[in-house]
């Protein structure tokens, strides 16, 4: 990985871990998977991995809810589907890419399915290593999960739409005119 | 005049012989005294010097009390976000509540007020028994799921979910919940019991708070198909 891009993921990945520290008074809303989509979007899939790997191994060793322990190879799996997500989507819309066209609303809808998906899979990991095969949606999809699985969709609809599109028109013009 | 001459020099006698005797009592009696005011003040240097070791000492053991209350804080913080399957989650909640008891008692032997807040919390194992646990206990800060833990000394099992930072109650007094009932918390509310839409690690316990621990089936959406 060249300097410039390892720059890139560090100052990705410092972003990410601030937010989340600042972030970690509200249920499940986080930056993380915007800035991760972000980052793949514009940099490619390894930057987006990077970012993702690095900056949820730090949250899952200093989340002030613990060591994330066996749970952490999910949370960071997790994190490589935002990361495919924007790469693929870079090489879907990234020409056509404009402020004004439907994509912000696409960005934020792909965004809240990822989501579903990595609370889903997080979800059904924490039940099997629970060792509770017997009420494994309950564990899923209980009510002790809802009151977080509804922000996090939520949320990320609403950066998706409204901060991605942003980071994406900005950071290219601002290395643009830096270099 | 020879008589009362002999009689004035005998009665003399006799007073000097007084005067040596008192004189010498009151030299003996002096000398005691002397000896027991040095004691005194011996004791009263001892009992100075005492009342310093004692006020050293009841600094310390505030102090020690001080730095217990925080242990049992850390302990509880840990309990509460440790794997219950795991050996030291078994062995730390169950000390949780005897430190804690502990801690109260001597708290109280050094005078001091500790907050602490009423609890009520009802298990109802949907089989037609219940049992109300009632306690005076609960340190302020603690949540449903730590003043559970206490109550029951440890005896609850769950499934930590780490990206939430909650608990999934999976067995109370070893009854476990299984593929058609789970665990479900209620809290008491003015218009009655309201299922707890969050794990019992989001739930604050103030004083009077009154809880409740149902086994229930549940429907398709997961609503609990009993109240407590």
């Amino acid at each position: 990985m060249q300097t410039d891009r390892i720059a890139i993921v560090a100052i990705f990945t410092a972003m990410v871990v601030g937010s989340d520290f600042a972030l970690s008074g509200l249920a499940n809303v986080k930056l993380l998977d915007t800035l991760v989509f972000v980052s793949a979007y514009l940099f490619g899939f390894r930057v987006g991995a990077a970012v993702g790997v690095l900056s949820e191994t730090i949250w899952s060793v200093f989340s002030p809810y613990g060591f994330a322990g066996a749970i952490a190879p999910f949370l960071l799996a997790g994190e490589l589907l935002f990361a495919l997500a924007g790469w693929t989507a870079s090489k879907a819309w990234g020409s056509e890419f404009n402020l004004k066209s439907p994509y912000p609303l696409f960005i934020g809808s792909l965004l809240t399915v990822c989501a579903f998906v990595w609370d889903f899979e997080t979800n059904a990991a924490t039940a099997l290593l629970g060792f509770s095969p017997n009420s494994f949606w309950f564990a899923v999809f209980g009510p002790q999960t809802l009151l977080f699985i509804i922000p996090h969709e939520i949320s990320d609809f609403l950066f998706g739409t409204l901060l991605a599109p942003a980071f994406i028109y900005i950071i290219p013009k601002t290395i643009r005119s830096e270099s | 005049m020879m008589q009362t001459k002999g009689t004035f020099y005998g009665i003399v006698t006799i007073m000097v012989a007084l005067l040596l005797i008192s004189s010498s009592l009151a030299m003996v009696y002096y000398g005691q005294y002397q000896q027991e005011a040095s004691q005194n003040q011996q004791h009263v240097y001892e009992l100075d010097s005492t009342l310093k070791d004692y006020r050293t000492l009841a600094g310390d053991y505030g102090s020690g009390l001080s730095d217990l209350n925080s242990s049992i804080s850390l302990l509880a913080n840990a309990v509460s976000s440790m794997n219950t399957s795991t050996p030291a989650y078994a062995h730390a909640s169950t000390r949780l509540s005897t430190l804690w008891s502990s801690y109260q008692i001597l708290a109280k032997l050094n005078g001091s007020w500790i907050p602490t807040y009423s609890v009520k919390m009802l298990v109802d194992y949907g089989n037609g028994t219940s049992r109300w646990y009632n306690t005076t206990a609960i340190q302020p800060g603690w949540n449903a799921y730590t003043a559970t833990v206490v109550l029951l000394n440890g005896r609850v099992e769950a499934v930590w979910y780490q990206q939430y930072g909650e608990h999934l109650v999976e067995a109370i007094n070893d009854k476990v919940s299984g593929e058609s009932n789970a665990w479900f918390m209620w809290t008491y509310q003015k218009s009655g019991w309201e299922v707890s839409q969050t794990g019992a690690d989001a739930v604050q316990i103030y004083n009077g708070t009154v809880y409740a621990w149902t086994l229930c089936g549940y429907d398709t959406s997961f609503n609990p198909t009993c109240t407590p």
